[in-house]
């Protein structure tokens, strides 16, 4: 019953379900991308610097080496959003047995894990990254890696402090009296009532990865093998004065995906808010 | 209080309708009533019945939704609905003043107590300095509160809770107010503080001729300081009379029902227990709480102080003590979810004290603890079935047996079938501690802890919740350790109560001997405190 309201409160804000549809979209325009486009998004199959809808079969033009941009850009969206979704899930399972662990047993456990989750706080994030994909050699694996590895602290802080507040109800003492193992109490007990806070996170963390994929790919760090949107803008930024759009469109291609993927964020937090103040007693 | 002074409050037909889609259309039905000057009017209710609505419609601070529909409040005989909102705001406060029910959130954290007294006064025009300065802590000595030199720059933390009170109090006082309108001002403290705030009220009310409009649940405050008395149910009238009309003659059953509800007797005398084979024993149990303090600091609260306890088969054990006396800890201890820092516990006469918690965990069947907030205890995301076999699954049953159990914990608690499939927010406070109940009955345990498991709830479902554990009880045979603050409570259900202060028990005895015959001083002024109850006690046949 719950259940059903949190989604109709979701669906209730226009903002939050056009950024989902938004993104269900472009998720099934890079899927299907290889059907879409002919031939690769390397591909100079057409005039250089072709202006947008001036030559049918290639609608939003072409760079500076004749590459289709359309088809570029749905290329740059398999990895944007691939990025996004590896690195979230790499961010949440590394937060949530972190934060799991150190919030339900807490003690020298949780001194320790929370000094380490600081160290990895207090380094500025980017530089962190870009030196790590640097060291690494950058590919698909070692872009989510080294997202992952600075997203986590903040996912496991609130995983941490969920567990330590939800430890002391009395329902989940109840749990304990009755028996209930410890791994059980948490993922029967503790884990369906931090999911709220823990979905609303996790979509920041998504919008932020992207963000990030897309700052390395600009910086050069991008896995080589794939289009991405930050390197079509790497590529075409000493162009800007002459072929604006080719900056132009994956730039908006990155501000409307993050921007879909935070009002998804923000929709959760709102649909979310209100079923959690029946549950406190008043 | 004759009937001759002047009538300074005037409701009449009162009507205020809830939004469309709740459970009830109206917060208040037609209520009319009248408050003269210098009288105290309690305006008696369950929670609502909408006796807050009342108070909150009287200073026009209705919550966003709800307006007033249909009726005239007058004072002094002028109609309320014609002042602007800066006459409103002249009258609230200087004429009308209220007092709330929860002091701490009703004083600015960050303010000292004399600031915000003294913000009342600048606020209604009162411009020198030294002369709000003086009468700030006039008013700090006025309601009993020691040093007001000192406590004006205390924090509102650094004050205890009937301190808080008493700086809420004065604050209301500020201008001599005609009306004071108390909304539960005493049902967030302890017996004791809960008295002297009531007596200071009276005094003030005696002495300064001012009239209070009290708002209560709790038919004993009543009997304490009411003049006249209106019983509201679910928004309707349901009678009033003065004082003495409605405790010692009540026309309506509702009404008897709340009364009775107060009342020790039990409905079943207790019978005298053959003495039992001991089902859970403590000795000389310790508990400490140390927090850090600075560097190389660290303060350490005992808790429990060695405690020697013992409950036989079948007996309700009741204890009793003030929030802090660590009777709460003591009960974690018992079920062991808290390990105790010294001393002994046996379940059954094997020894718990250490047993590591995987070992524990297959034992825990046989003490059970039903907890205080119906609200919290429930996992609010599990349907009542999934939480009601989370117990026989953990003590290593078969999912159909553990469905089958579930079904009959249910019924013994009275409740239907189709809950099983149902969220806990579907349900009322009275069936969530039935619920709360249930789920510790599902592993057939021989000792219940019931930790204030019915402080909770309204009088007349407190009732209810008691009677089922005593029908539990005789039923299942269970033994009982009933924690809890009130002494009524206790002696209704208890074969033995033990009090507690400061972390150790001070008496223990026979329920019938310890009241009869209290030997410690803590107990004789615990009595003493409850002696405020004893004429509704004697009232009830």
């Amino acid at each position: 019953m719950r259940d059903s309201s949190v989604w109709q409160r979701f669906i209730g804000q226009p903002a939050a379900l056009i950024g989902a549809l938004f993104l269900l979209l472009l998720g099934l325009l890079a899927v299907t991308a290889p059907w879409l486009c002919q031939g690769s998004p390397w591909e100079m199959n057409t005039t250089p610097m072709l202006a947008p809808f001036t030559q049918a079969g290639h609608w939003l033009g072409s760079d500076m080496l004749g590459r289709d941009l359309a088809t570029g850009l749905l290329y740059g969206a398999r990895v944007s959003l691939s990025v996004g979704v590896l690195a979230t899930l790499a961010t949440l399972l590394t937060g949530l047995l972190v934060g799991a662990l150190a919030g339900y047993f807490g003690g020298w456990l949780d001194a320790v894990l929370m000094r380490v989750a600081e160290f990895f706080q207090i380094i500025p994030q980017l530089v962190l990254a870009v030196i790590l994909v640097a060291v690494l050699e950058p590919s698909l694996g070692t872009i989510v890696l080294a997202i992952a590895l600075v997203a986590w602290p903040a996912v496991a802080r609130l995983v941490r402090s969920e567990f330590l507040s939800l430890r002391q109800r009395e329902f989940v003492q109840a749990a304990r009296v009755l028996g209930q193992a410890p791994l059980a109490i948490v993922f029967r007990q503790i884990l369906p009532n931090a999911l709220a806070p823990l979905l609303v996170t996790l979509s920041f963390v998504m919008a932020t990865a992207i963000l990030t994929e897309a700052a390395l790919a600009f910086l050069g760090l991008g896995d080589p093998d794939a289009m991405s949107w930050g390197y079509m803008i790497n590529a075409s930024r000493g162009m800007l004065r002459d072929a604006w759009w080719m900056s132009l469109m994956p730039g908006l291609a990155i501000l409307f995906c993050v921007l879909a993927v935070n009002r998804v964020g923000e929709g959760l937090r709102i649909a979310f808010e209100p079923a959690r103040r029946p549950g406190d007693s008043t | 209080m004759s009937a001759a002074q002047p009538i300074l409050l005037d409701v009449e037909h009162l009507r205020i309708a809830l939004p469309s889609g709740g459970d009830r259309s109206h917060a208040l039905h037609d209520l009319s009533l009248h408050v003269r000057e210098g009288e105290c009017l309690c305006v008696v209710g369950e929670s609502g019945s909408g006796k807050s609505m009342l108070a909150k419609a009287l200073l026009r601070l209705l919550p966003a939704p709800l307006k007033i529909e249909h009726g005239t409040l007058r004072w002094r005989g002028e109609d309320l609905a014609n002042l602007d909102e800066p006459a409103m705001r002249a009258l609230r406060g200087r004429d009308i003043s209220m007092v709330f029910q929860e002091p701490m959130s009703a004083l600015n954290p960050l303010l000292s107590v004399g600031r915000q007294i003294d913000e009342t006064l600048q606020a209604h025009g009162v411009k020198d300095r030294a002369q709000r300065r003086a009468r700030v802590v006039e008013l700090l000595g006025y309601v009993g509160l020691p040093d007001p030199e000192r406590l004006y720059h205390a924090y509102p933390f650094e004050l205890s809770g009937g301190q808080r009170q008493r700086v809420v109090i004065a604050m209301a006082l500020a201008f001599a107010p005609k009306l004071l309108i108390a909304d539960e001002p005493t049902s967030a403290l302890d017996v004791t503080t809960q008295r002297q705030i009531l007596d200071l009220l009276r005094r003030i009310q005696r002495e300064q001729g001012m009239a209070m409009l009290f708002i209560t649940h709790d038919f004993a405050v009543v009997e304490a300081i009411a003049d006249r008395v209106l019983v509201l149910q679910k928004g309707h009238y349901v009678e009033a009379g003065t004082a003495a009309q409605v405790l010692g003659a009540p026309q309506q059953d509702y009404t008897r029902q709340l009364i009775a509800a107060v009342s020790a007797a039990p409905d079943h005398p207790r019978p005298t227990l053959a003495p039992g084979k001991p089902v859970l024993q403590a000795q000389q149990l310790e508990k400490h709480f140390s927090r850090r303090l600075g560097w190389w600091g660290r303060r350490t609260t005992r808790a429990l102080a060695g405690v020697d306890l013992q409950l036989a088969e079948g007996e309700t054990l009741g204890i009793v003590g003030e929030s802090g006396s660590g009777k709460s800890t003591l009960g974690r201890c018992l079920v062991r979810l808290l390990r105790s820092d010294g001393g002994s516990l046996h379940w059954h006469g094997r020894d718990v004290t250490d047993l590591p918690e995987a070992r524990l965990r297959g034992q825990r069947g046989e003490v059970q603890m039903i907890f205080q907030d119906p609200f919290a205890s429930l996992n609010p995301r599990q349907r009542i079935g999934t939480q009601l076999m989370t117990g026989p699954l953990a003590q290593g049953r078969s999912p159909a047996q553990a469905a089958e159990k579930a079904r009959e914990v249910l019924g013994l608690v009275g409740l239907p079938e189709t809950a099983l499939a149902r969220y806990p927010h579907e349900f009322s406070g009275g069936q969530r501690q039935r619920i709360g109940i249930a789920r510790a009955l599902a592993v057939e345990p021989k000792v219940l802890i019931a930790d204030e498991c019915v402080s909770a709830l309204d009088a007349l479902i407190q009732v209810q919740i008691l009677e089922l554990l005593e029908d539990l009880q005789r039923r299942l045979k269970l033994s009982i350790v009933f924690i809890t603050h009130d002494l009524r409570v206790a002696a209704r259900l208890s074969d033995r109560i033990a009090v507690m202060q400061a972390g150790q028990v001070v008496e223990q005895g026979a329920t019938a001997a310890l009241l009869g015959q209290p030997n410690h001083p803590y107990t004789r002024r615990l009595l003493q405190d409850f002696a405020l109850h004893a004429p509704v006690l004697e009232a009830t046949p």
